[in-house]
């Protein structure tokens, strides 16, 4: 399927619908050369059978970061007409709202690094991670049913946060349309005890440090609250955990007969779907938005715990220390926005599985004080080699359904890259290279070893070449914690 | 028991793959289980201190194994639950239905060296077939 994909400007690549049986549209590709080189053959089959969805809309895309998924590739995104299309769990992912926080501090690096290990031990005891973590909350079923409809401001309102924090999150931290009657007993009883949990894998809590020679745009970043020098910001990445994954897995296994009963062929049995105006299609949805929201909870719980952490270690009010969020951005997610298809202006369900929400400049969803500047992207790296802050543009509206990148992608597995470093031996590197590592596995940790994700630099140089979000700054790790 | 068992380190780039082989349905579903186990934890490390019964049905033995190890993972998120042993009985009828008594131990980062948390069962390249006398399943878990 690769040869078949056409270079048809600097940075983009397209599969046009001919090239497979069923494709509605072309499918798209945004890569620079060498990116697009070394990209697995899983995202060209994954990337065509998405094109072949009913309802799909102007073309399948699937951003730099692109790497083989489930049903989806990771980094892909399509739009579907209300109407016609469909809604499909391995458009999302398994780990709904899987995402990124941001948080900003006005402590620069000389006043963390004498306190740097001690910082790095109480955010590992205050923030649970790996196999089996629990949180502090202890939630009976139907508080848990009620945190999934009201989200970030559920915890707020508990005390786990400041009343501005909603502000600056995507869908302020809650999205209206969650149902939890249609989540199963299963999916929240797996949630009850991990609201506040970090999880495993690629997820992480990371301390970073701005340098002067890695902001990029200094009038944007200061719109964002990074003018200091030497600036320590704190960045998350984690989900909606157990709850999240019982959901999907819930409605992929019940989708099946559904695509039947309404003629629709099943190219991969991960990219099981149903037609959006489906009563099945709105149970999933609901379930969901239920389940985003609890990922919206669990980053503010996190929030609250690390403001705790530097509390603590710095015996100063986190009020003091400016612990505010910059922003908090879903990258795997389905929301209903609004697009202009054949010079009509429509309402389509934009599934984004492994890429963000990129809008520009003037867009109501957008907080009041970044409105003029457009949304802060947050872009995660491996905890060598750093992470990114971008601004969505008017051209990611026009172009790619306001969606770019979130990460770098990987390029090994999990199983090679344990067998190229052992955990011990990247925990002394990276500790001599002035970052510190907390981690509830060691072997986990080898797994995630800069060598096995692309050159994140070259990857964001992509997105900002083509003009679908903009450099504002890179971080540097000084501290991570990995589950 | 020694189980057979091998994990694929070019199929699943995020997450976990693996293959199975078996000498009987039951056989496959505890090898499938010891494998998934030793994603999460150093199996030595576990001690059987707590028993856990376990009985799952489904339309087909592909869907059996895919909700077998989806309970297992329920178990584990919910009451800490990693399997040190499990002697399966697989009956095939108008459904498939899978039993057994678990042995187990609760997760204790105290004790147990930890890996990856398995997050759920996917269909990607699921694959559970009879051949002969063996009987093999591909697995990829999302982790």
């Amino acid at each position: 399927m690769r040869e078949l994909a056409k270079q048809i400007s600097p940075n983009v690549w397209e599969i046009p619908p001919s090239a497979k049986t069923g494709m509605r549209v072309p499918a798209r590709i945004l890569a620079s050369p060498g990116i697009f080189a070394t990209m697995d053959d899983g995202v060209f089959e994954q990337i065509t059978n998405v094109a072949t969805l009913p309802g799909i809309q102007r073309h399948a895309l699937c951003m730099p970061d692109g790497h083989w998924g489930y049903g989806f590739p990771i980094g892909g995104v399509a739009a579907f007409d209300l109407e016609t299309g469909v809604i499909s769990p391995g458009g999302i992912g398994f780990d709904i709202n899987c995402g990124m926080r941001l948080l900003r501090t006005n402590l620069t690096l000389d006043e963390v690094r004498p306190r740097l290990a001690s910082l790095m031990d109480t955010l590992y005891s205050l923030v649970p991670c790996g196999v089996g973590s629990k949180g502090v909350l202890r939630l009976s079923e139907s508080e848990y049913r009620q945190m999934t409809t009201m989200g970030a401001g559920w915890c707020v309102e508990r005390g786990y946060g400041w009343p501005e924090d909603p502000d600056h999150i995507e869908e302020q931290g809650c999205i209206p349309s969650a149902d939890p009657d249609q989540c199963s007993s299963k999916a929240v009883q797996r949630g009850l005890n991990q609201l506040g949990t970090l999880g495993s894998g690629n997820h992480y809590l990371e301390v970073q440090v701005v340098r002067p020679e890695n902001v990029f745009d200094a009038q944007v970043a200061q719109s964002f609250g990074i003018g200091i020098q030497d600036q320590i910001c704190v960045m998350v990445h984690c989900g909606s955990r157990g709850f999240g994954h019982q959901v999907a897995t819930d409605y992929l296994r019940a989708f099946g007969p559904v695509m039947t009963k309404h003629g629709i062929t099943m190219i991969d049995k991960e990219l099981a779907c149903a037609p959006f105006s489906t009563p099945e299609a709105r149970s999933y949805f609901g379930a969901m938005n239920c389940a985003a929201n609890s990922a919206f909870a669990n980053r503010q719980v996190i929030t609250h715990r690390i403001r705790e952490a530097f509390a603590k270690t710095f015996g100063k009010n986190e009020l003091d220390m400016g612990l505010e969020i910059i922003y908090d951005v879903a990258h795997n997610i389905a929301k209903v926005e609004r697009y202009e298809i054949d010079g009509k202006t429509k309402d389509l369900l934009v599934h984004r599985k492994g890429a963000t929400r990129s809008f520009g400049p003037g867009q109501v969803q957008l907080p009041v004080d970044y409105r003029d500047i457009g949304q802060p992207v947050i872009v995660g790296g491996s905890m060598e080699t750093g992470s990114y802050l971008l601004v969505g543009t008017q051209r990611a509206m026009d172009e790619t359904f306001g969606s770019t990148l979130h990460g770098s992608g990987r390029t090994m597995s999990r199983t090679k890259a344990k067998t190229m470093i052992k955990g011990e031996k990247l925990r002394q590197s990276l500790l001599d290279r002035g970052i510190a590592i907390r981690t509830a596995s060691l072997s986990g940790l080898a797994e995630e070893a800069g060598f096995a994700y692309k050159d994140i630099s070259e990857v964001v140089a992509a997105v900002h070449n083509l003009g679908i979000s903009r450099r504002v700054v890179r971080f540097l790790p000084i501290g991570n914690i990995k589950g | 028991m020694v189980f057979r068992f091998n994990y694929l380190p070019d199929i699943a780039l995020a997450d976990a793959a693996l293959e199975v082989w078996a000498d009987s349905w039951g056989e496959l579903l505890a090898g499938a289980t010891a494998a998934m186990t030793a994603l999460m934890v150093v199996p030595e490390d576990l001690k059987p201190l707590k028993q856990q019964t376990v009985e799952v049905r489904a339309e087909s033995v592909g869907q059996l194994l895919y909700d077998w190890l989806s309970e297992l993972i329920f178990l584990k998120d919910t009451v800490g639950l990693l399997v040190v042993s499990a002697q399966v009985e697989v009956v095939a009828g108008e459904s498939w239905c899978a039993a057994s008594r678990l042995q187990g131990d609760t997760i204790d980062p105290a004790r147990h060296r930890l890996g990856r948390d398995v997050k759920a069962v996917t269909y990607h390249r699921f694959e559970v077939t009879q051949r002969g006398s063996e009987f093999y399943a591909k697995i990829v878990l999302d982790i």
